[in-house]
């Protein structure tokens, strides 16, 4: 009995002693572990110097695809053999959370695309992500990117002035995107219903923000930070310059829009708009340049015109080849299901608007203006 | 003994005959035919044996390559504070850690062995320590105290920390350690190893000046362990060397520093509260061990054989000369305070000679006979975590500067003008480094945002978190894109559990050239 006492007064003694000397040991506390092992873990390599990259001599000619990295890679070859001409960046898009693909990248930059990918954040909120709720999946993220070491085009929550997406801005009023149906209780947009999450601008910033500083934090400097807005128009949508994280985090302004069909047949610019690229950008590119000077890309567009699609194409060609801010465009060239309604994007969908996209680049006026290698222009000094 | 009243062991035939013949012996009494040798009073000779003392010395082998394994897995690039005394340090400023005998060493040495060759000799000083006092806490006490007491030291952090440090501590704290053993060598003995120690400690002073706050506890160790086996006189003459060693130390200390600034210490409480965390275990053991030896002299379960227990105020004594150093050990960093971020593993001073008494405890917590053994266990692992984790965390408090050092090299040009926070760090490990090409932030005149909008530097290496407030407005007129300049890369590194960059800044692409 006596022994059975003494060892637990000595047990006792000694967690005691235990635990006071333990009592706020910097130490023991190992919250930060993993990552400042995995961050001990990387070998230095010669960085790559993406400034050539930012505002090139010549325009980026992109194509976006759904699907996977190289199955978008393997389409735009294809594509790039149909039409005469290598385009030189390819869009793909990818929920966060997804691990960033090192291989596929590796592949696409290595075949003279820069990769550019639109990270959606389906899950959280803005706020969420802003408050460091996501910062392991950012942190592992980044140091993916930094290992990979080759330039990407990153864009996070885009067309986030719209309604459509749960990262957009709630916007009730005006007209349903696809339908043209007016805005009502059921068709107000991923951003308003169901998966609302009451955005508000600044969260958007504030998020943008956090993402950009663990990025820079971690030292990953081979990223090109893309803003990607809408060329979308509603009276309650907040003006652009609420949604911008400011110039200091943001490389291009990577606007979205598309040139639609005009409904009524009889409208002198139903075959033909020279003034389609202002029509549906102007506003937009206004707006911009009253708060940045930052380079500008049509980051997605498309034509679901039938027989203006050709001339669509051509006069995009055309406006970015004469507008200094515009560092060239990405077609979104997959036929698209939405809604139980197909839209071809596409350029080769029809023979007329191929074969102007073909004739264009055959001419060496324009073709000298598109379409570089990345790879090579960074590694020629 | 006889064996008359024994069990009847003789063989069958013999008894055989025996009733054949009756009538042949008067008594059927018969002596054995074997003989048992005498007992021993004790079961086990209380001195020490051979094979104790090769057992032992076996298992203080394996508690030697314990602690070179734990100091060699730590791993970081050149800390500020070993800079500081490299030759080919690029730092200024003043000396305060000891005298120009180590750094003399060091530039002697480390052209041969570079800095892991130097961390290497630090690591066999460290362990040599550990031997050392082993071969003293047996010879005060047995060999279990002596292995628990090697065994404690070798795992603690600021052992494996100062075992992996090309700095002078290691050197100093093998002198005290020799310096000691020396004393504890001459208590009944010749008297040679007495006026030894006098030299050893005052070299161990020479090499750091901090070990002077050690060698009043040696001297009152030189009276005591004297004083067991010989009269007061010569116990007095025995510790006189020692304390002439010390005042000429504490004359040399007070020379040599005069004119030196010293740098900026700890805050009493980051140094109470390091104390507490780093040997606080280490020290309740020792005071534990302080407490049951001066309770009960005997120290193992021979009940006789061993030497006259010595009185209780002398074991108390004895416990003070070694335990109180650990005590004070951070009121002594506030009179020498040391250069750079890593200070925690001077507590190694205090630990070494109190780790005779924390052997002692143990011992006395496990109990005679190994009745506890779950007591000791919980405590080797309690020592061991510990020492592992806070060591790891330790030695990782300064940055990494080889990775930094390769990137930088690529970018350097011929006609470049360079800014860093501190080109000295990273330099060490360039191979394209030319002085004339750095700035160091702390040198800039003007506010970060002049600097910067004047565009002079190619190349700008700052760490995150910064260390300076010129370092942080750096960061942020940068962030904001004053001057126009772009992060090229980051090269993160650890800092204890959570990390920082250096990051480099280059000017962009003044004007778009579509």
């Amino acid at each position: 009995m006596r022994n059975t006492r003494t060892l637990r007064t000595a047990a006792l003694l000694l967690a005691v002693a235990l635990g006071l000397s333990a009592c706020g040991d910097p130490a023991l506390d190992r919250g930060g572990y993993k990552v400042a092992k995995e961050m001990e873990a990387l070998t230095p390599v010669d960085p790559v110097d993406i400034r050539k990259l930012i505002w090139p001599e010549q325009d980026y000619l992109g194509l976006a695809y759904d699907d996977t990295i190289t199955s978008g890679m393997e389409r735009a070859q294809k594509f790039g053999e149909k039409v005469g001409k290598e385009h030189n960046l390819l869009k793909y898009f990818e929920e966060f959370g997804a691990t960033f693909n090192t291989e596929e990248n590796q592949t696409l930059w290595d075949e003279g695309f820069l990769p550019f990918v639109d990270v959606e954040p389906m899950e959280g909120t803005l706020r969420e992500f802003a408050d460091g709720h996501f910062d392991d999946e950012i942190r592992s993220y980044a140091l993916q990117v930094k290992k990979a070491n080759i330039p990407l085009a990153y864009s996070f929550g885009h067309e986030m002035n719209g309604w459509w997406y749960p990262w957009g801005y709630c916007s009730r009023k005006g007209h349903e995107t696809n339908s043209g149906e007016e805005k009502t209780g059921e068709n107000l947009g991923r951003a308003c219903v169901g998966e609302s999450k009451d955005n508000k601008p600044e969260d958007f910033v504030d998020a943008w923000r956090h993402l950009h500083d663990i990025f820079v934090d971690m030292g990953v400097g081979n990223v090109i930070w893309v803003w990607s807005p809408n060329t979308a128009k509603e009276d309650d949508i907040p003006p652009l310059k609420e949604f911008y994280p400011g110039d200091e985090y943001v490389d291009w302004i990577g606007v979205s829009g598309y040139m639609n069909e005009d409904k009524d047949p009889n409208s002198p610019i139903f075959k033909r708009d020279d003034k389609i690229v202002n029509r549906v950008f102007g506003d937009l590119f206004k707006e911009l340049k009253t708060f940045t000077k930052k380079p500008i890309i049509v980051a997605e567009t498309g034509s679901t015109a039938t027989e203006r699609k050709q001339w669509d194409i051509a006069n995009l060609i055309k406006a970015s080849a004469k507008r200094p801010d515009m560092l060239g465009f990405v077609w979104f060239n997959i036929e698209k299901e939405e809604f139980g309604k197909k839209t071809d994007f596409r350029i080769d969908a029809r023979p007329d608007s191929l074969k102007m996209y073909r004739n264009i680049f055959n001419a060496p006026k324009w073709d000298s203006k598109f379409g570089f290698n990345p790879k090579q222009l960074i590694n020629d000094d | 003994m006889t064996t008359e009243t024994s069990l009847d062991l003789r063989l069958a035939q013999e008894q055989e005959q025996e009733q054949e013949q009756p009538n042949r012996y008067r008594s059927n009494v018969r002596p054995a035919p074997y003989r048992i040798p005498a007992a021993p009073p004790i079961a086990w000779a209380s001195d020490n044996s051979p094979r104790r003392a090769w057992v032992s010395r076996l298992l203080l082998a394996c508690l030697l390559v314990l602690q070179a394994v734990l100091t060699l897995r730590l791993r970081n690039s050149a800390s500020p504070t070993e800079m500081h005394v490299l030759p080919d340090h690029r730092f200024g400023g003043d000396f305060t850690s000891g005298s120009s005998l180590y750094p003399s060493i060091a530039q002697m040495m480390e052209g041969a062995l570079g800095i892991q060759g130097l961390r290497f000799l630090s690591m066999v000083f460290m362990v040599c320590a550990t031997g050392l006092l082993y071969s003293w806490s047996t010879r005060l006490f047995n060999e279990r105290v002596g292995l628990v007491a090697a065994g404690a030291f070798a795992v603690i952090a600021p052992t494996q920390v100062l075992g992996a440090l090309a700095t002078e501590d290691a050197l100093s704290l093998f002198l005290l350690a020799l310096a000691t053993w020396l004393v504890v060598l001459s208590r009944s003995g010749p008297f040679w190893p007495a006026i030894a120690a006098a030299p050893v400690a005052l070299l161990a002073v020479v090499v750091k000046f901090g070990a002077l706050f050690y060698l009043p506890w040696l001297v009152m160790l030189a009276v005591l362990v004297s004083l067991r086996h010989t009269a007061t006189g010569q116990a007095v003459m025995r510790a006189a060397p020692l304390a002439g060693a010390f005042l000429c130390s504490a004359g040399y200390y007070i020379m040599a520093t005069s004119g030196l600034t010293a740098p900026e210490g700890e805050p009493v409480s980051d140094l109470l509260q390091g104390w507490l965390n780093w040997i606080g275990l280490f020290t309740a053991f020792a005071l534990l061990g302080v407490v049951m030896y001066t309770r009960r002299a005997r120290m193992g379960e021979v009940p006789t054989g061993a030497s006259p227990d010595p009185s209780p105020v002398w074991r108390l004594m004895l416990g003070v000369a070694m335990v109180l150093p650990a005590l004070l050990a951070p009121f002594f960093l506030l009179a020498s305070p040391v250069f750079g971020t890593v200070w925690r593993p001077q507590f190694a001073f205090g630990a070494l000679l109190a780790a005779t008494m924390v052997g002692v405890g143990l011992v006395r917590l496990v109990g005679a006979h190994f009745h506890f053994p779950n007591l000791g266990i919980a405590a080797a692992v309690a020592l061991l975590s510990l020492g592992m984790t806070q060591s790891e965390y330790e030695y990782t408090l300064w940055p990494s500067y080889e990775n930094v050092a390769k990137v930088v090299d690529t970018q350097m040009q011929s006609e470049g003008r360079y800014l860093a926070s501190d080109p000295g760090t990273f330099s060490f490990y360039m191979e394209n480094y030319r002085t004339a090409q750095w700035n160091a932030t702390s040198e800039l005149k003007g506010s970060a945002e002049s600097v910067l909008k004047k565009r002079t530097y190619n190349l700008i290496v700052l760490q995150t978190p910064a260390g300076s407030a010129i370092d942080k407005d750096l960061l942020e007129a940068l962030k904001k894109g004053v001057g126009n300049y772009r992060m090229l890369t980051g090269e993160p590194f650890r800092l204890g559990w959570t990390g920082g960059s250096h990051q480099l800044w280059i000017p962009d692409l003044v004007h778009p050239v579509k």
